[in-house]
């Protein structure tokens, strides 16, 4: 068989594929918004594990280190972290689930968790600040009273702080940009 | 009153909804479908060259579907419809693979609709070569793959080298390639 004999009775039998159901053509809400859900879920389960971690690694930390001060930072991780959790928790509530079977309800679910994400963005951005005021504060404290080089602390927090506002970011232009998408979608109707 | 919009935020008119007018959320739907009748079986093809099980195949076509609709603003028709589509499509499979590592070993069948005029007997016989053929291409490796299926949905070598981004020699060579590895996979399939 020739070369373009042989591609040509490939495209035959590749081309004779065709999908029976032309639904599975059409964006499905349902299906996307089902797998937003998974992954909230999942999300927020890595959230609240890591706060377990940061949990039970202060405590642990402030009970082989009984000092004033480390029991102060355990304190205030403790707050932070029941914080942060709480937050994630509420802000979620009443996103799991659509009200309704129609492609206007997915659509208003979707919004409504594109901008749960976003006030989570501006909350992150005040929880950074007090937590760089802290730290920074904590900090020139400690460096102070024991005499030690700061730079290198204050290079690797700065980067840490850098990175973690560079995510934010992007997380928020990430979660407009859907929102904006789901503009658009409106066109589709039910 | 829209009942997802949260007290006091801004986040809708941030997101530039109102700067789009209703007229272009129209004009872009449009030919969202028009895409979609044209290429979306040829999609659904590209998907079960890439994905084996049924569930994630039906995911990563909603995937490429709201790739699609995500990028249609930025089209500036610098190409064919069919070689953005087709771009958009093949990034999102690659992106899959990346996620997914080693694919699954079964096989599930792609949907087709049977040729009323053929005998159930040619029918067998037909399907049976198609799922071959289908089982042969999954095989190839994912830079055989990408060139084969889009040769195999009729782009030309300008077209194909348009959508994976390489120069139309390289899509030479490496179709050339593919269908040696396709034919001596056939081959050894009973």
């Amino acid at each position: 068989m020739s070369m373009d004999l042989e591609l040509a009775a490939w495209r035959t039998d590749w081309q004779a594929r065709q999908p029976s159901d032309t639904a599975m053509l059409r964006l499905d809400l349902h299906r996307l918004v089902e797998r937003e859900r998974r992954k909230m879920a999942l999300g927020l389960f890595g959230q609240l594990l890591f706060g377990a971690v940061m949990l039970a690694g202060s405590a642990w930390f402030a009970s082989t280190h009984p000092t004033l001060e480390w029991m102060l930072w355990a304190a205030v991780i403790w707050a932070g972290t029941f914080f942060a959790g709480g937050f994630a928790v509420w802000n979620k509530t009443g996103t799991w689930k659509v009200l309704s079977q129609s492609n206007a309800a997915f659509l208003d679910l979707s919004r409504q968790r594109c901008l749960r994400e976003l006030r989570a963005m501006r909350i992150g951005r005040w929880f950074l600040a007090v937590q760089l005021a802290i730290v920074t504060g904590w900090l020139s404290w400690d460096f102070a009273i024991h005499r030690l080089p700061m730079g290198p602390y204050f290079f690797a927090g700065g980067v840490t702080i850098l990175l973690a506002a560079a995510y934010l970011e992007w997380f928020a232009a990430r979660e407009r940009r859907s929102l904006r998408d789901l503009g658009r979608l409106d066109e589709f109707g039910d | 009153m829209r009942r997802w919009s949260l007290a006091g935020d801004s986040a809708l008119s941030f997101a530039g909804l109102e700067a789009m007018s209703s007229v272009d959320r129209r004009a872009l739907a449009a030919q969202y479908e028009r895409i979609f009748e044209a290429y979306g079986p040829a999609l659904v093809r590209l998907t079960a060259s890439y994905e084996v099980l049924p569930q994630a195949r039906e995911d990563l076509l909603q995937e490429i579907l709201l790739a699609i609709w995500r990028a249609l603003p930025s089209f500036r028709g610098d190409c064919s419809e069919k070689t953005f589509a087709f771009r958009v499509a093949h990034n999102r499979c690659l992106t899959h693979v990346w996620r997914r590592g080693k694919s699954p070993e079964s096989e599930a069948e792609l949907p087709e609709v049977p040729d009323p005029q053929k005998s159930p007997e040619t029918l067998a016989i037909d399907s049976r070569r198609r799922d071959t053929l289908l089982a042969a291409i999954r095989a190839l490796p994912v830079n055989y793959r990408q060139v084969i299926t889009l040769a195999l949905e009729d782009l030309t070598p300008g077209e194909i080298a348009a959508v994976l981004g390489v120069t139309e020699n390289n899509v030479a060579v490496r179709l050339n390639r593919a269908r040696k590895a396709l034919r001596s996979s056939l081959e050894e399939r009973p």
